[in-house]
């Protein structure tokens, strides 16, 4: 969203509705608000109402700028509940209570808004796509499920579709492998996955992510072929839309998706030039030395890999830190070399202890926890 | 819109969101407070407008 949507001059009209707040989440001067206003989902938005310090909005994920203004539009509402139809005001009620942190409580809100809304209402696309989020935040990963099933077919084949298939696809392969609604769920899901790849107006990194979905699913459902001939699609589409990248680090944005698709290809490798391009175009940037190093890693060539993982380490700063030392840790592992992966283990946790509380939430936790375990374990 | 939920994840650093442009961005649109919570905050009770925040990580 900082390359592309609020570069967007389109929206310097919104400006004065707002005080406009950007936070590094990895920062620690901004451990106090992540303190105030937790968060495991990266970007997540958020509308606060100053006076009592309270989120009337929380938005996981990012928006294109027509979902942008929706959400301005919806968390103003949100703040003052100013005159509103039903639909808006129960949305808004709704909004209130998954930023307050109660997804659960939120999720009855927002089919009570597309009820009243019906099948024209405006709001429409961002409720279905927030009750899915809030469904999926709760973990209930059926209901997350069946309401994607059942808000999907007849909506327009809009961005929000797009979204809305992703996340209900995301739900179905979150849930147990054993759960036996499960196999079915994710045959239908992916029907309508698939319509979504054909949405023009999708963003084009949710597109990538859309195929990564797919591509997951297949793998689930035993269709191995089916997974490798879209990883294929996956990996042409990504070409395609990396090329038409007007700048490094929009370009960049699709890395991740390159890794992930070069994997499920069976060829590390092919994910490497971009990365080293993106290493050479974006120097302060310890993204692209972390995942050469893990396609490295993957390669067998340890020694490449434990220097991409150094240059990493030496441009990272907050608790994502912790999993390039993490990472680091692994190389040295393989390389048999116990008693640097000790060391590492050891920076990696003082450097861990050392975080503010705001920065070591549960799964900074479980990260040390288990480089601790490792630590402790007997040559 | 992309749902990040680390919970999803199934690789450390290969599922992963968008990289922090290091190289002059873009000019915004917004006119953002950067990295000041206690300052947007201030501005936006004097003001009495809300606080729109885009919470971020480098990854």
């Amino acid at each position: 969203m900082r390359a592309e949507v609020f570069t967007d001059q389109r929206l310097r009209k919104q400006a004065g509705r707002f005080v406009w707040l950007s936070v590094d989440t990895e920062k620690a001067g901004n451990a106090g608000f992540l303190e105030k206003f937790p968060m495991d989902a990266w970007p997540t938005l958020f509308v606060i109402e100053p006076a009592e310090e309270r989120a009337v909005l929380k938005w996981l994920g990012s928006a294109d700028v027509n979902d942008l203004r929706r959400l301005l539009a919806d968390g103003e509402r949100a703040v003052r509940s100013t005159r509103a139809s039903p639909a808006d005001a129960a949305l808004a009620r709704a909004d209130r209570e998954n930023g307050a942190g109660r997804p659960a409580a939120a999720a009855p809100l927002y089919r009570e808004a597309l009820a009243k809304g019906g099948p024209r209402w405006a709001g429409r696309g961002r409720a279905v796509d927030a009750l899915l989020l809030a469904l999926g935040e709760a973990e209930d990963w059926q209901a997350c499920a069946r309401e994607g099933e059942a808000q999907l077919p007849p909506a327009a084949r809009d961005a929000s579709f797009a979204n809305g298939a992703a996340l209900a696809l995301s739900c179905a392969l979150s849930a147990p492998e054993d759960a036996p609604w499960r196999a079915a769920a994710l045959e239908r899901l992916e029907g309508l996955a698939q319509e979504a790849l054909q949405v023009r107006s999708a963003l084009p990194d949710d597109l990538a992510g859309l195929y990564e979905e797919l591509v997951q699913a297949r793998e689930a459902r035993g269709d191995a072929p089916g997974a490798r001939e879209l990883a294929r699609r996956w990996w042409a589409y990504l070409e395609a839309a990396s090329g038409r990248a007007p700048t490094p680090e929009a370009r960049a944005v699709f890395d991740s998706s390159r890794v992930s698709a070069a994997l499920a290809l069976g060829d590390p490798a092919l994910a490497l030039p971009a990365l080293q391009g993106s290493e050479q175009a974006l120097p302060g940037d310890y993204n692209p030395p972390a995942r050469l190093a893990f396609l490295y890693r993957e390669l067998g060539r340890q020694p490449e890999a434990l220097a991409a993982a150094k240059r990493a380490l030496a441009r990272a700063y907050g608790p994502r830190k912790l999993k390039v030392y993490d990472l680091e840790a692994s190389i040295l592992a393989k390389l048999g070399d116990r008693a640097a992966e000790r060391v590492a283990l050891a920076e990696a946790l003082a450097y861990g202890a050392a975080l503010p509380g705001g920065q070591r939430g549960p799964r900074e936790q479980k990260l040390l926890a288990r480089m601790q375990a490792r630590l402790e374990q007997p040559d | 819109m992309r749902l990040l939920l680390a919970a999803l994840s199934t690789l450390v650093l290969a599922v992963a969101s968008p990289a922090r442009a290091s190289s002059a961005p873009r000019r915004p649109a917004l006119p953002f407070v950067e990295d000041d919570y206690p300052k947007a905050l201030a501005l936006a009770r004097a003001r009495k407008l809300p606080l729109f925040v885009d919470a971020w990580a480098p990854w």
